[in-house]
């Protein structure tokens, strides 16, 4: 009975039919994909250097699993550029039949920046990513710093979120981007966030024929607490 | 040790033929007695205040593997308490965390409730282990709002009620997801 019903399927109709489906799956269904990472440090600048530590990276996820990566340091930097204590890293992540997802933590303590510069008590950095059926999104909510104070100049006192992206110029060394949010993805198939809580962005200046300053470039970098997630088709 | 005692009994309750329903757990858990096989994953953090024992922030990961046996099969959870600097991960293989025993959970909802044995460092300190009970909660999404929520997180150390260790109460994430899967 089957085999006659199937036979008495206009070809055409069933390729329609299938075409259809496949493409109401690829709107409907949940992401595929998942990644997520979260570092405590980072320092790449003319006079110092230290890798991304410490590094949790989101293991490859297939299935139904999910997985977690987990880092952490009692203490990290270079010595006149950076230091900070209690670092822990966190990603995890898990591709559901209704929802997929990945949320990554970064956290450090005791943070000072090129000899006092820049500290801070503490911070977190938190960016978290989803897909269900409804579309993908990502934020950063959770993100704060613990009493931080840019050149002499408190910025939160106690525990506190600052506006993302706020930049503040440091004289003689460049600028700094607090809550340095980048987002990625389309928000309806995918969608990824990284949230860096310190982004120094030390800078030279670019001099013309005459001696004189036409611009700057960056030539340095210091980042603490990062923190990556995403989610995609 | 009342917190061992109530994982040996809840995972003795777990491993008979006794139907799931009649299991017996602590009263501060709640929630119906089930345990089907069940994923649950998330992290993030949250921010709980008194009167509850362990409060200031607190941040988590973990990824929870519930087989029909109510035993967890394989899992990791991190927590840290930032207050106190205190670090505590449970490790979970082939049933059996990283100090012999045997975790055991339930689930009620689109909640789970996991007891297991933690091992725990306070700020430079040396590592030991406590009971630790987890409960987490996927209520919706996102999980987190820019307030706090829908979904939930909470933390216990069954043992220990001193600095750095206690009980969070359920508190809803101020950032991050929990996912049900």
């Amino acid at each position: 009975m089957n085999v006659k019903s199937i036979h008495a399927v206009n070809p055409l109709a069933t390729l329609a039919l299938v075409a259809g489906l496949s493409a109401w799956f690829a709107t409907a269904g949940v992401a595929q994909s998942v990644g997520g990472q979260a570092y405590g440090a980072y320092v790449n600048t003319p006079t110092a250097s230290l890798g991304q530590s410490p590094l949790a990276v989101l293991p490859a996820i297939s299935g139904t699993d999910g997985d977690i990566a987990y880092a952490e340091a009692d203490a990290s930097g270079v010595p006149g550029t950076l230091s900070s204590e209690f670092l822990n890293s966190t990603t995890s992540g898990a591709l559901g039949t209704a929802e997929a997802g990945a949320q990554s933590t970064a956290t450090a303590a005791a943070i000072n920046i090129l000899n006092g510069l820049i500290t801070a008590d503490g911070l977190v950095a938190n960016a978290v990513s989803s897909r269900t059926a409804s579309g993908a999104a990502s934020n950063a909510n959770g993100s704060t710093f613990d009493n931080l104070v840019v050149a002499g100049v408190p910025v939160t006192a106690g525990d506190a979120p600052v506006d993302p992206n706020t930049n503040i110029t440091l004289p003689g060394v460049g600028y700094v981007v607090l809550n340095e949010q980048i987002p990625t993805g389309d928000g309806v198939t995918s969608s990824g966030m990284t949230v860096n809580m310190i982004h120094v962005f030390e800078q030279s200046p670019i001099l013309g024929l005459l001696g004189q300053i036409i611009g700057y470039q960056t030539v340095g970098e210091i980042i603490v607490g990062s923190a990556t997630s995403s989610v995609g088709p | 040790m009342p917190g061992l005692l109530a994982v040996a009994l809840i995972a003795a309750g777990c491993q008979d033929s006794t139907p799931p329903t009649a299991l017996k757990r602590p009263s501060f858990w709640g929630g119906e007695n089930q345990c089907p096989e069940t994923k649950f994953t998330g992290g993030g953090r949250i921010d709980p205040t008194p009167p509850n024992s362990m409060f200031g922030k607190v941040t988590f990961g973990f990824n929870i593997h519930g087989a029909t046996n109510c035993v967890v099969s394989k899992g990791e959870i991190q927590v840290v308490h930032h207050p106190s600097q205190t670090k505590y991960h449970v490790s979970i293989h082939d049933g059996t965390d990283g100090f012999g025993n045997t975790p055991t959970f339930s689930v009620d909802g689109t909640c789970i409730t996991v007891f297991a044995t933690a091992r725990v460092k306070h700020v430079n300190g040396d590592w030991h282990p406590h009971p630790i009970g987890m409960r987490a909660c996927d209520n919706g999404e996102p999980g987190s709002s820019p307030g706090t929520g829908p979904d939930t997180f909470r933390w216990k150390v069954m043992d220990d009620d001193s600095f750095g260790h206690g009980d969070t109460g359920e508190t809803p994430l101020t950032g991050g997801n929990i996912q049900q899967h």
